[in-house]
């Protein structure tokens, strides 16, 4: 009894993953093919990009803003990364797979720490509107980008390039490219690392403390300026750590790469009961959001479904699971 | 006389708690009737029924002899039931004639009728005798005005039952006998007035019954021209010893531990002056608007000060940002607990870990078993009533919650406490604990800064008292030199009000 109102009390707080169970189970149903190795490996590696931008964009909503810009901030990343691999490998020394690794990480960091400041400084102390802020941002670092890539793809990239997007370790029979994705495992070292940065650490109670009153928090010696650039740094390098696993899957650096996807970020937020007023959210549950999504557009794709409907059914399912998540919490508060 | 609303035989189940039991209580025409009990003893749970916030459970609720039914708050409020919240519900960016009509604006078709409303409006505030300009801002006007606006409101909705929940807290004394001007015109129209407060002097003054109620049940109704303080307070708080209610007793008071000198805040605080010494309790004293908490929030560090140097021990100290306050183990306990004081979504623990997280962290990491063990040790020593110390705060009552902000202070080493009106809408009950609680801590070394606006309080247990008046130090008295008159007669702005 006590355990199945246990089990209980999980499907209830965790009705985003019951939804997600369902929508496989509906997929797999569908289209056997659902359930291969190879789709799901395919569909781990989708949500590759969502997750990382999810993972930092939790932190600036969970704070009670938002970063809009995220979309850009990859194609600024994604465009040096390729330039600085381009670089090096036609001037230094021929592009190794260490090389690159540095490369693409040192870009991912540098790159979101001064974009990340820029956006924090001003947000923290001229007391800017975050989403008025990174709207601006968002068409500043798009421009940048074109200018910096010259206006088209910076293309002309050695193999190794890939490292971070299109490599899959563990050749195994029937699997001649590999089983598991080097994204894969970038990503969840980069997730892990932000859910415990939230969840165990000072800073991340203070950012939830932040997010919940500001006033609280800073009446109990919280700086919140200081919470509030760090949160944007941190959200900016992640944006640009998915700029970075973009490029090197494309293996060139496109400047239009992102574009909207901050939507699918907040989308995943969102289901996963981040909470947009601040104060509430989890690096975790995001990524169930992020899992719903990939699943949507990954059984959709196998459905053979036009890529227009996918958008349509994408918007209505996030409502759907919204409008489940409130119900759900609407029943919690009155029990 | 024909009672206009009767409760009858009221009960209320929420999930787990029963929280009134068998109400059944008459209201009068032209009388003001007051509900008191501690928190938690179910008033603002009958007030809700009775505006169709909350359905009853069982029993009715009769207007006039009439069942009522109603589904909505709405269709309470037209059938004349208005409740003036406890927290004010103006519209800051609307106007004054526009939030006296809110949601029952004149119109025609489509078309708002703003001179009409304006109209309106001046008419039912010329009839209050307010001099309130209709087309001004509401954020533009201070809060006793703003609770006038409130007033007005359901003035303009001729409304036949008024309930007014603690009205006064955030009123000065001259502000509150605005109030009780208005509350008069209301019974002389024969408005039945409900009327709920923690405050025994407001409830002698206006109210002609009083309803007395704990843990759900009316314990007792009387003419509070036939009863007295001490009676109604025994059966609130069900205990008839109230000599150690304040529980003054003398203590030892050492040397001076804070001075502040010449402090000035532009237009709000003019050079104020002032030491504290080791296990006083220092009050506080004046109208609202005074400059005292202007004064004790510079001093925290939460706002910048214009000139002025603080000694803390004897040495030169600048609180630049909280963080620097807390450092020196000072604390400040705020007035509003909710916009300021607690986390309100965020479980116990955290908010009695929030100020000190980072002092017991190891490498960053916060340390949860620390913040338990702390949590648990005050939950026992503060006797916080809460099932778990992973209970939601905002679940707790008013008096549960003051006392998980002292023990995030406590928690925090605090030596210096500085404690803004700290028992603001808590129970009888909760004030002489949180009383006891202030002794403890000053008889243990500490030494609190204590505002408060309720002059008993402030009589009662203060060991010396500055009072404020526009911004500047007006007076500083010892305990023995404390009385309503000698604190009104420094507080006060003009003669005219020291004489009221």
């Amino acid at each position: 009894m006590n355990n199945k109102s246990k089990f209980g009390s999980f499907v209830s707080k965790n009705m985003i993953l019951v939804f997600l169970v369902v929508l496989c189970a509906v997929f797999g149903i569908l289209n056997h093919n659902f359930f291969s190795s190879v789709n799901l490996i395919n569909l781990l590696q989708q949500m590759c990009v969502n997750a990382l931008l999810a993972s930092g964009l939790s932190f600036a909503i969970i704070l009670g803003g938002i970063d809009i810009a995220v979309g850009s901030e990859m194609a600024v990343a994604g465009v040096l990364a390729a330039l600085g691999c381009k670089w090096w490998h036609n001037n230094v020394h021929e592009l190794t797979y260490m090389a690159a690794l540095l490369i693409l990480l040192l870009v991912a960091v540098i790159c979101g720490l001064v974009m990340g400041l820029v956006i924090g400084y001003l947000i923290a102390f001229h007391d800017l509107l975050p989403m008025i802020c990174t709207l601006a941002f968002q068409t500043i670092f798009r421009g940048l980008a074109y200018i910096i890539s010259g206006g088209g793809p910076v293309t002309g990239l050695p193999t190794t390039f890939a490292l971070l997007g299109a490599k899959r370790l563990f050749v195994v029979p029937g699997f001649p490219n590999g089983l598991l994705p080097t994204s894969v495992i970038f990503t969840v070292i980069v997730v892990l690392a932000m859910h415990l940065l939230l969840t165990k650490t000072v800073f991340g109670r203070h950012v939830f403390a932040a997010g919940s009153n500001r006033n609280v928090a800073h009446l109990a010696g919280i700086n919140v300026r200081k919470v509030t650039v760090l949160c944007h740094i941190l959200c900016a390098v992640t944006a640009c750590c998915a700029g970075v696993v973009t490029a090197s899957k494309l293996q060139n650096g496109q400047p239009n790469i992102g574009e909207s996807y901050e939507m699918y970020a907040i989308a995943s937020c969102v289901l996963g009961g981040t909470s947009l007023t601040g104060g509430r959210g989890s690096v975790a549950r995001a990524m169930f959001g992020v899992a719903v999504i990939a699943v949507i557009n990954n059984g959709l794709n196998l459905l053979n479904v036009n890529a227009y409907w996918q958008k349509v059914v994408i918007g209505a399912i996030i409502i759907l699971a919204v409008v489940l998540d409130m119900w759900q919490q609407r029943k919690e508060k009155a029990a | 006389m024909e009672p206009c609303l009767q409760v009858k035989n009221i009960s209320k189940v929420f999930p787990g708690v029963k929280a009134l039991t068998d109400m059944s209580i008459d209201f009068y025409p032209g009388e003001a009737h007051a509900l008191v009990g501690e928190n938690g003893a179910g008033k603002s749970t009958l007030i809700k029924i009775i505006a169709a916030v909350y359905t009853a459970t069982e029993g009715e609720i009769y207007l006039d002899g009439k069942k009522c039914e109603f589904k909505s708050p709405k269709e309470a409020l037209d059938a004349g039931i208005a409740v003036i919240q406890q927290e004010l519900s103006i519209a800051p960016d609307l106007t004054v004639a526009q939030n006296m009509y809110l949601g029952c604006e004149p119109h025609h078709g489509i078309r708002l009728d703003y001179r009409q409303m304006e109209k309106d409006a001046k008419q039912v505030l010329d009839s209050m005798n307010l001099d309130i300009d209709v087309k001004a801002y509401c954020r533009d006007l201070n809060a006793a005005q703003q609770q006038m606006v409130e007033i007005a409101k359901v003035v303009a909705k001729n409304a036949r039952v008024v309930i007014l929940d603690e009205p006064t807290s955030s009123l000065s004394e001259k502000e509150i006998n605005a109030l009780f001007d208005q509350i008069r015109k209301m019974k002389a129209d024969n408005v039945a007035v409900i009327y709920v407060t923690h405050r025994m002097k407001e409830l002698f003054t206006i109210c002609d019954r009083v309803t007395i109620m704990r843990d759900g049940c009316k314990v007792a109704e009387k003419l509070t021209s036939e009863s007295n303080e001490q009676e109604i307070v025994a059966s609130m708080i069900g205990r008839s010893n109230l000599t150690d209610y304040y529980n003054r007793h003398a203590h030892p008071i050492g040397e001076e531990v804070f001075r502040v000198e010449h402090l000035s805040i532009d237009k709000k605080v003019e050079d104020v002056s002032f030491h504290l010494n080791k296990g006083e309790i220092l009050g506080f004293y004046g109208l609202v608007g005074a400059g005292r908490t202007e004064t004790m929030e510079a001093i925290f560090g939460a706002t910048k000060m214009d000139s002025g140097v603080m000694y803390l021990h004897g040495n030169e100290v600048t609180f630049s940002k909280p963080a620097a306050a807390i450092a020196s183990k000072v604390g400040f306990v705020t007035e509003d607990r909710r916009r300021t004081g607690l986390l309100l979504e965020k479980p116990i623990s955290e908010n009695i870990g929030l100020p000190s997280l980072p002092a017991h962290a190891h490498h960053g990491i916060v340390n949860i078993r620390w913040e338990e063990e702390i949590s648990k040790e005050y939950k026992e020593k503060l006797d916080i009533k809460t099932p778990s110390i992973s209970t939601i705060t905002s679940t707790l009552s008013g008096g549960n919650q003051q006392k998980i902000i002292l023990a995030k202070w406590l928690a925090a080493d605090s030596e210096v406490l500085i404690l803004d009106e700290p028992t603001r809408g808590i129970d009888v009950n909760a004030k002489s604990e949180f009383y006891a609680l202030m002794y403890d801590f000053v008889e243990n070394g500490g030494s609190i800064i204590m505002i408060s606006s309720e002059m008993p309080e402030i009589i009662g247990i203060a060991d010396r008292v500055y009072v404020m008046r526009e911004g500047k130090i007006s007076g500083e008295l010892m305990a023995d030199e404390l009385s309503e008159s000698s604190l009104i007669e420094r507080a006060s702005i003009t003669s005219e009000a020291a004489s009221a």
